[in-house]
């Protein structure tokens, strides 16, 4: 089984007592990866979140290109980015040409309205044209709320986000255990959405979930180096599932997408092999 | 300050070379257990303990003393019956469940302790239980009490003051359930949460009832872990119930570092959250194999007076 956590950051976050008491490097993760048995890592830099999205991409490129062998390949780098309205971000298809250029095949959104988020809005008049540039190339879109314990996820905004854009596979990170009601008829509606699974805080919860829509609605996550990154793995690990579901959600649905992605013209013909791979699929379904 | 029963986090020692089993076999969990493998692992060799199905299962008492039952009022909950939760204990290799209903803890607590009494006898030795009083029915409380412990499933009493009208702690509704409990002796677990009674009123109340085992419900989260290890390092009668913060990478080791194993134990919520990410924030904590025995088991089996394993004792009575 290989493991590819969609959802781990590096650097040193402002305030998350008392446990993390030194920077993470790249380093670090990998060598946690290494002790509980994770392969690789979709990664993006704490200063993205909690400075500036620009700031900390230039941050994570440059901690990544720096790495030791051994480290940086089993790392990919994850580009969070903002609508360009406000000139803090590039227009949208530069935006995503940069990240391409740069080696980066995930994004990653804070679009919550409370302190932890970036604080703009889903709807299309605020974040259409960025989310159709991401679309257009494929890119899967980690979204997160910032939610804690007993948040709920604006749904409305995360209907119109995968309705107007049926072709971005999105990740909805950090759900919480207490959405299923309103969360289930979003999955059950829209094909491209997916959940990241030790976000996914319910009892026998992957489980129901896969048996509802699919193992391949779920993507493994697990929030490191906040979070237990061992508990994530234990949560897969132990689930009352198929090894085949397993994999899905351990590696297998992330690598897909990630291998989807639209880097260009050559590529793009790739990438359109591998939609037609993912429309054989759910036909097989 | 107890700083031998953690292992070192930036450790390199081999996880297969050290587990004391002359297994060759890597283990993630046992890894885990000893601090971190080398780096420069090959796929091949992740693949191998990611692959191990020992873990959990090969702890010799498994005790998840922080458990609930059936539904509740404001998020769906699958395979909330006690047969969903057995089945999940099969899987991470838990042996004992004590379990407080949801209804318990909020809607009704006569209905909510009679649907532990059922699910106890449904799995003798599997399941034990917390009686749940509402101090808003004050007149009743002793009643309730009695009734509980006639029954020797239930273990512990299971107070919730946020979900009955916040009622405070110390007040003289649940005056009935401190008396009671430092006559018998019988371990109390309450709930604590931001905006609740302040820590200092868990502690004036250890003080008072020095024969209660005082279960810290979720360790104190909400107040700061480094303001409960100050409160609770010259309190013997004061235990961590780790339920919750063990989601958080590095709180075990904290903990333990601080305060030693000895009054820590895992709790999962079970099925109000997922266990195993309870479990795996203990069983792949940076802290030795002993330390992690106490918290996983041998702490609440004195707690609550287990005599022996009750593992996996077969079907349903």
């Amino acid at each position: 089984m290989r493991y590819l956590d969609c959802n781990t950051f590096i650097g040193r976050p402002a305030g998350h007592r008392p446990y993390i008491t030194r920077a993470v490097t790249a380093a670090d993760l990998v060598a946690e990866m290494d002790r509980v048995g994770v392969h690789e890592a979709a990664v993006y830099h704490v200063l993205a979140h909690e400075y500036a999205p620009e700031a900390g991409n230039e941050l994570l490129l440059r901690e990544l290109a720096g790495a030791a062998g051994g480290v940086r390949e089993r790392l990919r780098p994850v580009g969070v980015v903002l609508p360009p309205h406000t000139g803090e971000a590039a227009e949208p298809e530069p935006l995503v040409a940069g990240l391409l250029a740069s080696g980066v095949r995930m994004a990653r959104i804070f679009p919550s309205s409370d302190m932890a988020g970036h604080r703009f809005s889903l709807a299309p008049w605020c974040s259409g044209e960025l989310l159709a540039a991401l679309e257009r190339v494929r890119m899967p879109l980690a979204v997160d709320f910032t939610l804690f314990r007993r948040g709920e996820p604006p749904w409305r905004e995360i209907h119109d986000l995968v309705e107007c854009h049926p072709d971005l596979p999105v990740i909805l990170m950090d759900v919480q255990g207490r959405n299923n009601r309103t969360l289930y008829p979003l999955l059950k509606r829209f094909a491209n959405l997916h959940v990241q699974s030790a976000g996914f805080n319910v009892h026998h919860g992957l489980e129901d979930l896969c048996e509802r829509f699919g193992a391949h609605r779920v993507v493994f996550g697990s929030g490191y180096p906040l979070r237990s990154m061992g508990g994530a793995l234990l949560q897969l690990d132990r689930a009352g599932l198929p090894a085949a579901d397993r994999e899905l959600i351990a590696s297998g649905t992330l690598t897909r997408l990630l291998a989807d992605v639209r880097t260009g013209t050559a590529a793009g013909a790739d990438a359109d092999a591998g939609v037609e791979t993912k429309e054989a699929a759910a036909h097989a379904r | 300050m107890r700083a031998d029963a953690v292992t070192s986090a930036a450790g390199t020692v081999d996880g297969a070379a050290t587990n004391g089993t002359g297994d060759a076999r890597v283990d993630h969990m046992t890894a885990g257990m000893t601090g971190g493998v080398t780096g420069g692992v090959t796929d091949g060799a992740v693949a191998e303990r990611a692959s191990g199905k020992a873990g959990p299962t090969d702890w010799p008492l498994v005790v998840d003393a922080h458990c609930h039952l059936g539904a509740f009022r404001n998020f769906h909950i699958p395979a909330n019956d006690i047969d969903g939760m057995v089945r999940v204990m099969d899987l991470l290799g838990v042996d004992v469940a004590v379990v407080a209903a949801h209804a318990g803890i909020y809607a009704d607590y006569r209905f909510g302790n009679d649907q532990v009494k059922a699910a106890a006898a449904r799995h003798p030795g599997r399941v034990l239980g917390y009686c749940c009083i509402n101090p808003n029915y004050a007149a009743e409380v002793r009643d309730e009490l009695e009734r509980c412990f006639a029954d020797p499933a239930f273990r512990g009493i299971k107070l919730h003051p946020e979900l009955h009208g916040d009622y405070p702690l110390d007040g003289p509704a649940y005056r009935p359930v401190w008396e009671y409990a430092a006559e018998h002796r019988v371990p109390v677990l309450s709930h604590s949460y931001f905006a609740g009674d302040p820590l200092g009123v868990f502690a004036a109340l250890a003080d008072e009832y020095p024969t209660i085992p005082l279960l810290l419900g979720h360790a104190g989260l909400d107040y700061g872990l480094d303001r409960v290890v100050d409160v609770v390092a010259d309190r013997p009668n004061i235990h961590l119930d780790l339920t919750g913060p063990l989601s958080w990478d590095g709180v075990v080791e904290f903990l333990v570092r601080e305060l030693g194993p000895e009054r820590m134990v895992f709790g999962s919520d079970m099925p109000f959250m997922n266990a195993a990410l309870q479990l795996g924030g203990c069983v792949y904590a940076r802290v030795d194999g002993a330390a992690k025995e106490r918290i996983l088991g041998v702490n609440a089996a004195a707690l609550f007076g287990l005599d022996a394993p009750a593992r996996r004792t077969g079907a349903p009575a």
